[in-house]
């Protein structure tokens, strides 16, 4: 039985092959974690501003963003998010297949906290996703979740 | 023969004053039918006659002779010119300005709508005003003016590259205007054809481009998804599947991953040499040094030996350069032999070109291949073991030095290492 978990992650993916992937390398990765899915930026909108059916829907402490969402999607949910003064204190990391210079520069211009390369090998996966539990659930401090209660 | 009597001759006529040395001879016969030649004084005065009279034939002839010449030239030529009087009269039109008797005319006569002359817009109709030789008339020079032509007799429009200047006397007065017209439509059309296939290519460049990234990027994720749920398969139920699933399941990933590989070189061939190239003197030698120190793992791990020479300061952007250098040692080192590897870069001077030779004790190859390696994805080598790499690192190496102007080639011998050179032009270093 797993322990309650102690981070929320949104994902916005619209594919959901990829959605469930990255729900199984979290659970390889051993992580205790929470995992939403949006499969558009307009529902991720939605949940983090708990607008329509979402009034109880808990603030993430992180947003996995796949960037290469149907119409530039992608790019304007980073610019949506980092301009709300309400949600641009959550860490937003950019999954992207593409390695494109321009891609990587556009996010961070975009106030993205990170770029990441989707890895082929689905290991290779797992372990980045430790990699990112260690680095933003243990090594970085975030602004305290006043949602926390809710988990 | 009766002395002819200068009462008898016809000034405007073919005989008499036309011919100064005729006319003198017959005032020495009319005097001298006066009995009054062998004065002395008279004597001398006809002698002067002669002289001024044998000098003025001379020059005559040879002013006909020049525009003989000046004639035959402007009937040569391909350059319409036309001379005007100041009031605007035609004075001359050579044979290559008769095709536009109608501009002539038009320039020296009344101004029309119709006029058939338009500044370069192709549309506006241009002032009889500003016409070449209308400015010419009142003084002014022009240079280089086009205009462009659309009359009847040309539907699709002549190009007309046109000079002007005023022509005044020694006297310094304004004796009228000189135009040369010089049809540039081949010229012209040439250019726009030329333009029109730079904006092709251009838009056709950045299609493919796109089309790069979009097929490469479109292409992972399919892919990232066989590989990714392959493994999970294997993870999650490996166990439950046959003694040969394993393997199975190994080939498909290493398939999908190979194939990300060539994906992802694809790209990288499709962006080299790409973008915004500086073109600035750069060290082949501090080049090279920023390629071994990239290497350095794989020199250090095979303990090559690299030999450096004196290397040139050539043109172009660092880098390429670096990468150029990069893929080439890189591949030195990749096809080894069993002996410990030496790596030679040399280089040399001709008149034009620097030529930098990279020189392997590797394995070598057929010199029938030594073409063939520079193509995207040819690998003369199926074991994928221990030759890794889809073989693009060649292909972009003859990318980027075709980009700046050179040549790249290789010399080889089975057994007996390869040496792989590119000349790079000097551009007067």
């Amino acid at each position: 039985m797993q322990a309650e978990p102690t981070h929320r992650i949104l994902l916005v993916e619209d594919n959901p092959a990829d959605a469930e992937l990255t729900a199984e390398a979290i659970q390889f990765a051993g992580l205790n974690v929470a995992l939403d899915v949006a499969t558009s930026v307009e529902q991720a909108l939605a949940m983090l501003r708990r607008t329509d059916d979402y009034s109880e829907q808990p603030r993430p402490d992180l947003i996995l963003l796949d960037l290469n969402l149907p119409r530039r999607e992608g790019r304007e949910g980073v610019r949506e998010i980092k301009s709300d003064p309400f949600l641009r204190t959550i860490p937003v990391l950019i999954m992207s297949s593409s390695q494109a210079i321009t891609d990587v520069r556009d996010s961070y211009a975009l106030h993205a906290n990170g770029y990441i390369v989707k890895p082929v090998d689905f290991e290779r996966f797992v372990h980045l996703l430790q990699q990112i539990n260690q680095f933003w659930f243990e090594a970085a401090t975030l602004v305290p979740n006043t949602d926390k209660e809710r988990l | 023969m009766a002395p002819k009597k200068f009462a008898d001759t016809d000034v405007d006529g073919p005989v008499g004053f036309n011919d100064p040395v005729g006319a003198v001879h017959m005032l020495r016969e009319a005097l001298g039918a006066a009995g009054r030649d062998s004065d002395a004084e008279i004597k001398q005065a006809l002698e002067v006659l002669d002289t001024h009279a044998n000098r003025f034939i001379q020059s005559k002839s040879a002013l006909e002779n020049q525009t003989r010449i000046l004639r035959s030239i402007l009937d040569s030529i391909p350059t319409g010119v036309m001379v005007a009087n100041p009031e605007g009269q035609y004075v001359l039109v050579n044979p290559a300005a008769k095709p536009y008797t109608q501009i002539v005319t038009r320039e020296s006569t009344e101004p029309s709508e119709s006029f058939g002359v338009f500044l370069p817009d192709t549309t506006t109709s241009c002032p009889p005003e500003q016409l070449p030789l209308a400015r010419a008339i009142r003084g002014e020079g022009v240079t280089k003016m086009e205009l462009f032509i659309r009359q009847e007799r040309y539907p699709g429009g002549r190009w007309m590259l046109c000079d002007a200047v005023p022509l005044v006397g020694e006297d310094g007065t304004l004796r009228g205007g000189i135009a040369v017209y010089n049809d540039i439509t081949e010229r012209k059309q040439a250019a726009q054809a030329l333009a029109r296939r730079a904006e092709a290519l251009a838009r056709s460049n950045q299609e493919l481009e796109q089309f790069a990234y979009v097929a490469s990027h479109d292409l992972q994720e399919p892919l990232r998804m066989v590989a990714s749920y392959v493994q999970l398969l294997q993870l999650k139920y490996g166990d439950q599947l046959g003694g040969d699933a394993d393997q199975y399941i190994a080939y498909a990933v290493d398939g999908a991953k190979r194939m990300h590989d060539l994906i992802q070189d694809l790209l990288a061939f499709s962006r080299a040499g790409k973008g915004n190239m500086t073109f600035v003197p750069v060290q082949c030698g501090a080049v090279v040094q920023s390629a071994l120190d990239n290497l350095k793992k794989a020199i250090d791990d095979c303990q090559a030996k690299v030999v450096v020479g004196d290397l040139p300061i050539i043109t172009g952007d660092p880098s390429q350069l670096r990468q150029l250098f990069q893929n080439l040692i890189e591949n030195a080192i990749k096809y080894r032999s069993k002996a410990k590897p030496r790596i030679e870069i040399t280089s040399e001077k001709n008149a034009s070109e620097w030529t930098i030779h990279i020189k392997d004790n590797g394995i070598g190859m057929e010199p029938a291949y030594t073409k063939r390696i520079f193509r995207i994805f040819q690998r003369l080598h199926e074991d994928r073991q221990q030759y890794k790499g889809s073989g693009i690192g060649l292909a972009i190496a003859k990318k980027i030095v075709e980009r700046h102007g050179g040549r790249i080639w290789c010399n080889a011998e089975p057994g007996k290492g390869s040496t792989f050179s590119f000349a790079m032009p000097t551009f007067g270093q």
